[in-house]
């Protein structure tokens, strides 16, 4: 193991996936000379020459559909989008492209693409810069969501996309790009999508928590722990196509309440979808409603006390904790 | 490689195909065709652009037949001389009589050597003519049946038919055989598809996703899954179909979840 920064994990992914697959590619803006604009690529170009790391112009759209042409061609190419507010501009090969062609061609091509790019508020980035839209991406059929939220499941959820050949949309946090970590040395060390991370076991309530909010939620159970002796357990779906959903389904079993923690909007969200499954399959199981901490309904602030309150933090998702228990003493997370 | 549903979707595709070529060391080169319409899509700029900034083996083919679905060329963009469009992109451009099939190829086989050789994209715009309507509900009254008319008299098939036959390589005996074989090549395929069945059910999920290694996890939220979820009976009662291959229940209430699990 070593200790490294989810950054630099990543980077370490990209170097060891270029090194062992000659068929491996990176495409983006800046990642080349100026080393990437979150400093992930740094050093690649160097390593690996103009013809592997590809600086691009602006230009989402064709950046992207390129990948899916060099894809179906044979190569396993890596695109860096610099947040995810620009892979909008980019929806069309996403979706209608890189998503649906193994469908529509009778599965006689495949599109192993990974598209990276990082989300998330606190930064002061403001409403262009600054979402969090894994929603958008888990709707669509076709499409291999990761989110990771520590160093090692950055470095090995990326090898793992590497080498899938299905197109994979893999969203980093920018908050937690210099969120050190324990990372296994291996070059084997690869993260099996589909497999939730329990990140801390507990009786009384389930905390499902996307991306960066996993870090958040783990706080927020320390907090439940020594606060009001309320053992949560919080799991990190890690990938949310394809999703875990045993391992939550077996929590919720456990502790018959559920409580999903997003950075994103609630309409139409991750926790929205999840929170529907959990009510499908364990119905009878809930001792109480599943409950939702989520993004404010708003585009993201530039103002920072504004933006501060737009996200999850601790205490929305303890009051939530508590309310799921029937022991609210505050007032649960933004709605 | 494909046809693809979107204006202008296939350019970058295209492009990202000829770059593989590029990447591998090879001399192919690819043809990229498209409508005069997509010269209108952010697509067509962001393309040529990183096209001939990377000097990668692609002919772009601009198909002018005139319309973009219903609209006229000198109604849909500021510049009807398509073939300059790549001037700013840095993709020099050229034209070829798309009505006639020996300037076509002369041009064409031109552009493609030339790419080859100086491994720099260009752009071929095929002054041609949609003949029929843009699809099956067009009343084409955007346009004059006489102006359809001129065009037809220059249809490109007949008109080669003919020169070839004036040239004396063929004779007419031999120009009709030739009809009549690619007639039946048609017939052969439209029966083929025709005859073909439909997809079972049960193939509704088939290569949504590629599923060749060991899973884990939901990767599908089968909600109609006409074998997990098997019709009331009133609902296979009331709607009985020819064949019984396209049943598909249409009351699902309750949703229903399958995983792909570890093979």
């Amino acid at each position: 193991m070593s200790e490294m920064r989810y950054r630099d994990a990543l980077g370490a992914a990209l170097r060891e996936e270029l090194r062992r697959d000659e068929r491996v590619l990176l495409m983006g803006e800046d990642i080349g000379v100026f080393g990437g604009a979150f400093k992930v690529t740094d050093g690649l170009l160097e390593e690996f020459g103009e013809r592997r790391v590809r600086d691009t112009p602006i230009s989402e759209n064709t950046i992207v559909g390129m990948g899916v042409g060099a894809a179906m061609a044979g190569l396993r190419p890596v695109v860096e989008l610099m947040t995810i507010n620009f892979a909008l501009l980019a929806f069309d090969q996403i979706v209608n492209h890189a998503a649906h062609i193994h469908y529509m061609f009778g599965g006689q091509a495949r599109v192993p693409l990974v598209v990276r790019m990082p989300q998330g508020a606190g930064h002061q980035l403001g409403p262009t810069h600054s979402h969090c839209l894994e929603a958008l991406f888990l709707h669509v059929p076709g499409l291999l969501v990761a989110v990771p939220a520590t160093a090692a499941d950055a470095k090995g959820l990326l090898k793992t996309a590497i080498r899938d050949d299905n197109p994979v949309i893999f969203i980093e946090h920018e908050s937690l790009y210099g969120v050190r970590g324990e990372v296994p040395d291996s070059e084997e060390h690869l993260v099996d999508f589909g497999r939730a991370r329990v990140v801390r076991e507990g009786s009384d309530v389930t905390i499902v928590a996307i991306s960066r909010m996993a870090l958040t939620a783990e706080r927020a159970a320390a907090q439940l722990a020594d606060e009001h002796g309320v053992q949560a357990e919080v799991i990190d779906p890690r990938t949310l196509r394809p999703l875990d959903l045993d391992t939550i389904l077996a929590s919720v079993r456990k502790t018959n309440r559920c409580v999903i923690v997003e950075e994103g909007w609630p309409h139409g969200g991750v926790g929205a979808n999840l929170a529907a499954l959990v009510g499908e399959q364990a119905f009878d199981d809930l001792d109480a409603p599943v409950t939702r901490v989520s993004g404010a309904d708003v585009p993201m602030p530039y103002s920072k006390p504004l933006e501060d309150i737009a996200y999850p933090h601790e205490p929305q998702v303890v009051d939530a904790a508590l309310a799921a228990l029937g022991r609210a003493n505050g007032v649960a997370g933004a709605r | 490689m494909g046809g693809y549903g979107i204006v202008g979707g296939n350019l970058p595709i295209a492009a990202g195909i000829a770059l593989a070529s590029d990447y591998n060391g090879t001399d192919e080169v690819t043809l990229c065709t498209f409508g005069d319409g997509a010269c209108n899509q952010g697509t067509f700029g962001e393309t040529l652009n990183l096209a001939a900034l990377w000097r990668l083996p692609v002919v772009f083919m601009v198909t002018n037949n005139q319309f973009g679905m219903g609209t006229a060329l000198q109604r849909h963009s500021a510049v009807t001389d398509l073939q300059h469009k790549g001037d700013g992109l840095g993709v020099p451009g050229m034209r070829c009589d798309g009505m006639d099939v020996l300037d076509t190829h002369a041009v064409l086989s031109w552009a493609v050597e030339r790419v080859r050789a100086e491994r720099r994209p260009v752009l071929v715009e095929a002054i041609t003519y949609r003949f029929r309507g843009h699809s099956m509900a067009d009343p084409e009254q955007y346009r004059t049946k006489e102006e359809v008319a001129q065009w037809r008299a220059r249809d490109p098939i007949p008109a080669f038919g003919e020169l070839l036959v004036r040239q004396g390589l063929l004779d007419e005996r031999q120009r009709e055989e030739i009809d009549a074989e690619a007639i039946a090549r048609v017939d052969a395929a439209v029966q083929f598809a025709e005859g073909s069945p439909f997809p079972q059910p049960n193939s509704l999920y088939d290569d949504v996703y590629v599923l060749d290694h060991a899973r884990w996890g939901t990767y599908s939220v089968k909600t109609t899954d006409p074998e997990a979820h098997p019709a009331p009976a009133e609902a296979q009662a009331a709607a009985p179909s020819a064949d019984g291959a396209d049943q598909i229940p249409q009351q699902m209430t309750d949703a229903l979840l399958l995983g792909e699990e570890a093979s």
